[in-house]
């Protein structure tokens, strides 16, 4: 498991690498300049649950004239909503095969959806397995899989010069849906899921 | 099909799944939550309803079931078919009611049990302390190791998930008193790993040691998990039994009576 762990994660940091380097973010469909670092994101997001904290704020990149979108998010949560601070981080990749312009400033991405790897760094959370267990003893317990499905409509603050927009994105783990599949008759559809809401502004 | 029509589809996509989600947890922050609003101090409330029927008479009997984690179906079925014999007095489960530690885990797994007409005490597993785990049983159910006497059998209930807690499990001290205080001809110990099964060398040979001179000593059975399927030995003088996992229908049904009790290993589907 640590072996794929691994993997996954430098097949990420590989895929995001190479579409950094292969393709120019881009919004709108304008080229940015090219004297920004390839490493500086194309916005700024702010998101509220969808397991991904209570208070969320992210750096955006955009791939694929903006229908690959991935997003490096921090995550909050207080003690007062969840019993115990803590902190969660998502890497976040949507992808948004069709977009709508309308009027001259608005657009729509009707559908969306992706998937995240959520990770909660703990004292009482592992992402390798401590030696004191046999291999594959357990899985990792601070990191999940969030599988998204949203919508999102954008606009273009004239006054500002920026591309604004919300999103409103139905979530669930994957251990959740896993779970769900096997015990259909005893599990509510409802309690898997969870709703998120964002705010994203394009720098 | 024109764009008016996917912009509709879209917000109506929407509406009907915030329409769909409203007034159940709609949004969910953290899958890390380590503290239930549903439930609380479940082990003491059920011992006191335990208690209530203590009248002494004999025999009577006590279902274990255990690792019923992720089989909330196959869990579901067992206390159905326990419900429908109407002859227990309650349901023990010997740990590993969650797979991962997750409170919804948690939540789940309550919500099954609640469905027996019988009470049911949990003792932790070593699942169930994964992940803020242990702070969940805690709110939950209440203390890791517990003890009572119903209807002159003592029940000691043990955590010995040694290498989730860390230092200070298994504690030897709060199970040397309680050992020291039994009276009854008949004692169970019930703790999730059977602490003389020195298999997958979770105990140290002194701890294995100090188990197996403690137990012959007092108890006369011993009830566990882990392992999904179902293990009996009798060993000084002591039957051990690993129940095997409610996923595959196993239960162990103990009868007791005055200076003796039978067991029946079931599996029920």
């Amino acid at each position: 498991m640590q072996i794929f762990l691994r993997l996954i994660v430098r097949r990420h940091l590989c895929t995001i690498a190479i579409v950094l380097a292969a393709t120019s973010q881009s919004f709108g469909g304008t080229a940015r300049d090219e004297a920004i670092p390839w490493y500086a994101p194309s916005g700024i997001m702010f998101q509220t649950a969808g397991f991904m904290g209570f208070v969320c704020v992210g750096a955006e990149y955009l791939f694929l004239r903006d229908r690959l979108v991935s997003d490096v998010v921090y995550g909050f949560v207080p003690e007062g909503v969840a019993g115990k601070n803590h902190h969660i981080i998502t890497l976040k990749s949507s992808l948004r095969p069709v977009r709508i312009d309308f009027s001259d400033t608005g657009h729509l991405f009707p559908f969306y959806f992706g998937v995240s790897m959520i990770y909660c760094p703990h004292k009482d959370t592992f992402l390798f397995l401590p030696d004191k267990y046999p291999d594959h003893y357990y899985k990792p317990t601070a990191l999940h899989a969030v599988l998204n499905l949203g919508i999102e409509l954008g606009w273009f603050n004239a006054q500002h010069r920026r591309y604004n927009s919300f999103y409103v994105e139905v979530c669930t783990l994957y251990i959740y849906l896993k779970t769900y599949a096997k015990n259909r008759s005893v599990i509510d559809f409802s309690d898997i899921l969870s709703l998120a809401l964002g705010y994203k502004i394009m720098i | 099909m024109g764009r008016g029509w996917v912009v509709l589809f879209a917000l109506s996509l929407l509406l009907l799944l915030v329409a769909g989600l409203t007034g159940c947890d709609s949004f969910v922050f953290t899958p890390f939550g380590s503290e239930s609003d549903k439930y609380d101090d479940l082990n003491a409330k059920n011992l006191s309803k335990i208690m209530s029927m203590d009248d002494g008479s004999i025999p009577f009997k006590v279902a274990f079931v255990a690792d019923t984690h992720t089989y909330y179906e196959e869990t579901e079925k067992i206390i159905k078919i326990l419900n429908n014999r109407d002859d227990m007095d309650f349901i023990m489960i010997v740990g590993d009611i969650t797979n991962q530690g997750l409170l919804q885990e948690y939540e789940w797994s309550v919500e099954v049990f609640r469905k027996s007409r019988y009470p049911f005490l949990v003792v932790i597993g070593n699942h169930d302390a994964l992940t803020f785990g242990q702070d969940i049983f805690h709110t939950m159910f209440g203390s890791y190791n517990f003890k009572f006497r119903y209807k002159s059998v003592e029940f000691v209930c043990f955590n010995d998930n040694k290498w989730e807690f860390g230092a200070g499990v298994p504690d030897f001290r709060w199970l040397e008193d309680a050992v020291s205080e039994i009276i009854s001809p008949l004692s169970v110990l019930a703790c999730h790993i059977d602490p003389c099964d020195g298999a997958e060398g979770i105990f140290t040979p002194a701890e294995v040691e100090r188990f197996e001179s403690m137990i012959p000593s007092v108890f006369s059975l011993t009830v566990h998990g882990h392992w999904h399927g179902p293990r009996a030995l009798v060993q000084g003088g002591v039957a051990r039994h690993v129940v095997g996992s409610a996923g595959f229908g196993h239960c162990l049904i103990v009868t007791f009576y005055a200076d003796y009790f039978e067991v029946e290993q079931c599996k029920f589907f």
